[in-house]
Parts: structure tokens; C-alpha cells; sequence
């Protein structure tokens, strides 16, 4: 598209607003068209990770809605449908803005969100490695197929790793920017 | 020789999602029953490489053969394949926690055997927990551990399947003397095939008779004898496991090649 880091950034952060603010699923239906005209070959594994990171929670919302306005008798398919679209617009430009942007890059010249999107971005290499290390170790674990309560316990056991580790590591990098003077006003 | 390789990577060429190369062209031959020590720079790809002979990762280019068989994405995938292979190849990780996963020690040596349906599972859980003197730990949770025990137990999961081919990465990290002892005793008597990594010279020596050395660039720089590769300070310096700094005698300054926890022999 031939934007800068920030260029894409800004452009990023104003379709994020414009899809929060619209309330018309019909827009919202040709805002994620056009997004997925616009991502170019990788759009259909954007998608894919797109629905994939949100079927859950999509679901037990609009199952929790369906649940609850059918009891109170105002259920609106309008709205089932604006909530739905909007998840899946807004993960789908979260995908292809992570995929296409250098963050850093984007947001240099402020040392504040620098810092911040440093850390965050550390923390999530951390937590990709010991996802996939997870991963890996319990197909090597497994000569046969695993039991739905083995999957289960894995996961759970994958869960509570990563959030001892963001614990510990949030601590530590705490602690070393105390050390480093970050919090000295 | 070719006959009798467990062991055989031709021309495999590596790379990581974002691009990265890890190994280009990389050839390679293991006989069965060999112990192998993998020596490298952090980052030289010595992980990868443990995780491609376990058919975990799989190659761009170039083939992997096991046994004479090629270990492959859509093989691994097959269920007759899967289970012998992953009976006979086992792999000590090296951050050891993302292996445990049950509720306790004993249903995390027994899980293996289990799966199997190896009649001898209780027997197994008791020699392996014996050995790494974990007894007392068996009713505890694996979280709940110290990263040495961790590991211990870690070990103990892969040991219990009696494997052909051992992986270990970067085994004795975390263990104490006692179990460090142990495990070289172990390997120097074991008939299974051994592939340990280290960067630590002074366990290369005991844990294996060959020696690979990767570059940084993930190159095989040096495949032969141990002790012909550990006193051999050119080549440890280039594959940054030696370093030179300055050095006081005394009045004297000077610079010379350091391998801190191993000294050279020349």
C-alpha cells in the first residue's frame, strides 16, 4: 500500500474506532469485505485465525444473548448479528495489522508507548515459545492418540504455566525497570 | 555404513515461519548405539535440530530417515508409524515443564506406558523413580516442583518407555551433582542411541564419544572425536564456545583463549 509503520498504525487505529462506532450491521457486513478485498492473498488465513481465536467466546456471547433476550422477549437478530460482525472485523484487522506492521517502527519517536509495546511484544515471545514448546512436547509424549481428559489436563497445565510465568515475569521486568530508574520522577 | 544408520539427515534444509535459515544443506549420519554430544552457541539451532530427528518439525528440503524410514509430516500423521516411532524416539525438552502435565509424578512416568498399554507400567514408574531418587515426589503434584526435580521427572517420563533413541537437550542444566553423575553413568551404559546437546565443555566429555559442533550459522564445523574437538581451541572460539579476554598474571597482562568450565588439555 506503500504507508510507513505509522502510516498503517494510524490508518489501523481509525478503522478500529469507525467499527466500534458503527451500529448498522449491513455497514459492518461491507467494512469486512472490504477489509478482506483489501489483506490480498493472505486474507484467507487471516480469516481462518480470525474465527478460530473467537469461536468461543463468540458463541457463549450470542448463546448467553440468545438465552437471555428469548426470555425477556426482545431478541433482535439485527443485533446478534452487529456483535458478531464486530468481533470478527475487529480481530481480523488486529490479524492483518500485526501480520503487515512493524510496531516498533510505528511507534518510534515515543519513548512511553515504545517501551510499552517492547514489553508486550517480549512477553508474547515468551509465551508463543512455551505454547509451542506445549505443543510439541505432548505430540512427543503421545505414541498413541490422546484422551480427551489428557488434552484437557495438558491445557490446563499449558494455562497455569503461562500465567506463573507472566506473574514472575511481570515481577521481574518490574523490577528491573525500578532498578533501572524507569519509575524515578 | 549406510546399512546400519539410524539416523540419516540428507541435504535437510530448515527454516524458521519468519525466514529465518536454521540449517542449509545439512547431511548427517547416526549409527545405531552411538552416543553423540551437539555442541553449539546458544541459538545455533541445536533445539531445532533435537526436534527435527523427533519428527516434531519437519524439514523444508531434504529428507529425514529413521531406521531407514523417511519421517515425514504425512508419516508421522499415520497411526502404526506414529506410535513406534514415538516409543522407540523420545525427547527430554529442554525447558522440562512443558512435558508434565498430570496430577502426579507417578501418573506422569506412568502416562507413557500407559498409552502403550505396557503391562508392566507400576514396575516401570518404580525402577525410573528409584533411580532418580524420586520416590518421596510420587505423590505430588509435578507443578509443584523445583525445576531440578522437574527435569528429574521429566527424565525419569522419557526413560520409562526404554527408548532406542534418546534426545536429550541440555539434560543436566538444572540437575544436581548426585543426578548429573548419574546420568552419565546411565548414558555411558545405556545401548540406546544418545543425541545430547550441551554448550557446557565440561559435560561434552563425559555425556558422548562423537562430537558435532554447530556454527552459529547452523553449519556442522566439526564431526568426529570429543577430545579431538575440546582441545582444539581454533575451532571452539569460532563456534563461540571458547572466548579470549584479558587475563592478569600477576604484572603480566595478557589475552588467551578461555573455556571456563573446562580446562584445556594442550
Amino acid at each position: 500500500m506503500g504507508l510507513s509503520s505509522r502510516g498503517r498504525l494510524a490508518a489501523y487505529a481509525t478503522a478500529a474506532v469507525a467499527a466500534s462506532l458503527v451500529h448498522e450491521p449491513a455497514i459492518l457486513a461491507v467494512a469486512l469485505a472490504c477489509a478482506l478485498g483489501l489483506a490480498g492473498q493472505p486474507r484467507w488465513r487471516l480469516l481462518n485465525r480470525t474465527l478460530w481465536a473467537i469461536v468461543a467466546f463468540n458463541l457463549t456471547i450470542s448463546f448467553g444473548y440468545v438465552l437471555i433476550a428469548t426470555w425477556q422477549g426482545n431478541f433482535r437478530t439485527n443485533y446478534l448479528l452487529l456483535v458478531n460482525l464486530r468481533v470478527v472485523l475487529l480481530v481480523f484487522l488486529g490479524f492483518w495489522f500485526a501480520s503487515h506492521v512493524n510496531v516498533l517502527a510505528a511507534l518510534r519517536g515515543r519513548p512511553t508507548l515504545e517501551l510499552l509495546a517492547t514489553l508486550a511484544l517480549g512477553q508474547m515471545q515468551v509465551f508463543a515459545r512455551i505454547v509451542r514448546d506445549f505443543r510439541l512436547a505432548f505430540e512427543s509424549r503421545n505414541p498413541a492418540r490422546p484422551r480427551l481428559a489428557d488434552r484437557a489436563r495438558n491445557a490446563a497445565a499449558q494455562g497455569q504455566t503461562l500465567l506463573e510465568k507472566s506473574l514472575a515475569t511481570g515481577t521481574e521486568v518490574a523490577l528491573a525497570m525500578r532498578s533501572r530508574g524507569t519509575f524515578d520522577d | 555404513m549406510t546399512e546400519a544408520a539410524m539416523i540419516e539427515l540428507e541435504n535437510v534444509t530448515y527454516c524458521w515461519p519468519e525466514g529465518r535459515t536454521v540449517f542449509e544443506n545439512l547431511s548427517l549420519s547416526i549409527r545405531s548405539g552411538e552416543k553423540v554430544v551437539l555442541l553449539g552457541a546458544n541459538g545455533c539451532g541445536k533445539s531445532t535440530l533435537l526436534k527435527l530427528l523427533n519428527g516434531l518439525m519437519f524439514p523444508d528440503l531434504g529428507r529425514y530417515r529413521y531406521r531407514g524410514e523417511e519421517v515425514s509430516r504425512e508419516r508421522v500423521r499415520q497411526r502404526d508409524f506414529a506410535r513406534k516411532f514415538r516409543r522407540e524416539c523420545v525427547l527430554l525438552f529442554q525447558h522440562p515443564e512443558a512435558m508434565l502435565f498430570n496430577p502426579t509424578v507417578r501418573d506422569e512416568i506412568a502416562y507413557g506406558p500407559r498409552q502403550l498399554g505396557l503391562s508392566d507400567v507400576e514396575a516401570r514408574v518404580a525402577r525410573w523413580a528409584q533411580a532418580l531418587r524420586l520416590e518421596s515426589l510420587l505423590e505430588q503434584p509435578p507443578y509443584a516442583l523445583s525445576g531440578g526435580e522437574k527435569q528429574k521427572v521429566a527424565l525419569a517420563c522419557v526413560l520409562a518407555l526404554d527408548p532406542h533413541l534418546l534426545l536429550l537437550d541440555e539434560p543436566a542444566a538444572s540437575l544436581d551433582p548426585r543426578t548429573t553423575g548419574w546420568l552419565v553413568d546411565m548414558l555411558a551404559d545405556s545401548q540406546s542411541t544418545v543425541i545430547v546437546s550441551t554448550h557446557n565443555l565440561s559435560m561434552a566429555a563425559e555425556l558422548g564419544t562423537r562430537c558435532l559442533v554447530l556454527a552459529e550459522d547452523g553449519k556442522v564445523m566439526f564431526d568426529g572425536g570429543v577430545q579431538a574437538a575440546l582441545s582444539n581451541l581454533d575451532l571452539l572460539e569460532a563456534a563461540n564456545l571458547a572466548h579470549r579476554h584479558r587475563h592478569h598474571h600477576d604484572s603480566v597482562e595478557h589475552t588467551h583463549v578461555h573455556m571456563h568450565d573446562w580446562e584445556a588439555t594442550d
